[in-house]
């Protein structure tokens, strides 16, 4: 019997591995985007609790250690790491632009706490900012569309093979018959 | 003259190559066609070419169909592939 396939039933972004690995595709999704959180963690848990409170170092030769500090530097590596497995294991290739957005208020931040004996950093140096990751947004954009094709083709070429091997099938069995 | 994008001229040979299946499964082609006109379609979809939408259309004449162009508000485009017999 001759099946009927559907049209594009995966998302431009993404090559249709099977049933198996849409599941690894959605956690390296949800890896990539928790990687644009972590850097803010430390803000965001400052309301629930005061963690400059709690120290982890407390001792006369060091410098003391907040929770605060600490889960800011352990999140640069992990994040760094959630994007590693996430590009591996083919996420989706749009979640990537939350990324750019994280690390550009990372940066305008910490720019903006050079500054702070002045309060706030010189309009130049904001705009230049913004400048630079407008312009990686848009190499990142040109450069999608070569694997846009390349998903395209792959698609249509592993679509006709079943085909075929569907017609040769049919008249194999057709022969068989007729012996 | 306007020149198409490679993945919108990819779009619109794969959605001929669906309305192919679809005619062979109803039982409008036959099988000895069905492969010849894949074959057109796939030497078609390797090259590198900016064409633009006429180009495509003689495409879709010489295997036997109409393509036509709907254009919907604020410039958005839908193509369709019609059976021509």
């Amino acid at each position: 019997m001759i099946q009927e396939q559907n049209r594009l039933s995966t998302q431009q972004s993404q090559i249709n591995l099977g049933k198996r690995k849409t599941l690894i595709q959605k956690w390296a999704t949800i890896l990539v985007l928790l990687s644009c959180i972590l850097p803010f963690l430390n803000n965001i848990l400052k309301n629930f609790f005061d963690t400059e409170s709690v120290l982890l170092l407390n001792n006369p030769y060091t410098k003391k250690l907040d929770l605060d500090t600490a889960i800011f530097f352990f999140s640069m590596p992990i994040s760094y790491a959630f994007i590693a497995i996430g590009g591996l294991f083919g996420a989706h290739k749009k979640s990537y632009y939350a990324v750019f957005i994280s690390c550009y208020f990372q940066v305008a931040l910490t720019t903006n706490y050079l500054f702070i004996s002045k309060g706030k950093a010189f309009i130049y140096t904001e705009i230049c900012i913004a400048i630079l990751f407008i312009i990686v947004a848009v190499i990142y954009f040109l450069a999608q569309k070569y694997y846009k094709d390349l998903e395209i083709m792959i698609e249509f070429l592993n679509k006709t093979i079943d085909r075929y091997s569907q017609i040769i099938r049919k008249n194999t069995q057709k022969n068989e018959v007729d012996r | 003259m306007k020149l198409i994008d490679s993945s919108e001229r990819l779009k619109i040979l794969f959605l001929v190559s669906d309305q192919l299946w679809d005619d062979l499964i109803s039982g409008e082609l036959q099988e000895e066609e069905y492969t010849v006109k894949i074959d057109e379609i796939r030497l078609e979809m390797r090259k590198e070419i900016n064409s633009s939408f006429l180009d495509l259309q003689n495409i879709a004449s010489k295997i036997g169909y109409i393509l036509t162009k709907k254009q919907k508000a604020f410039g958005l485009i839908n193509s369709y592939v019609i059976a021509r017999n």
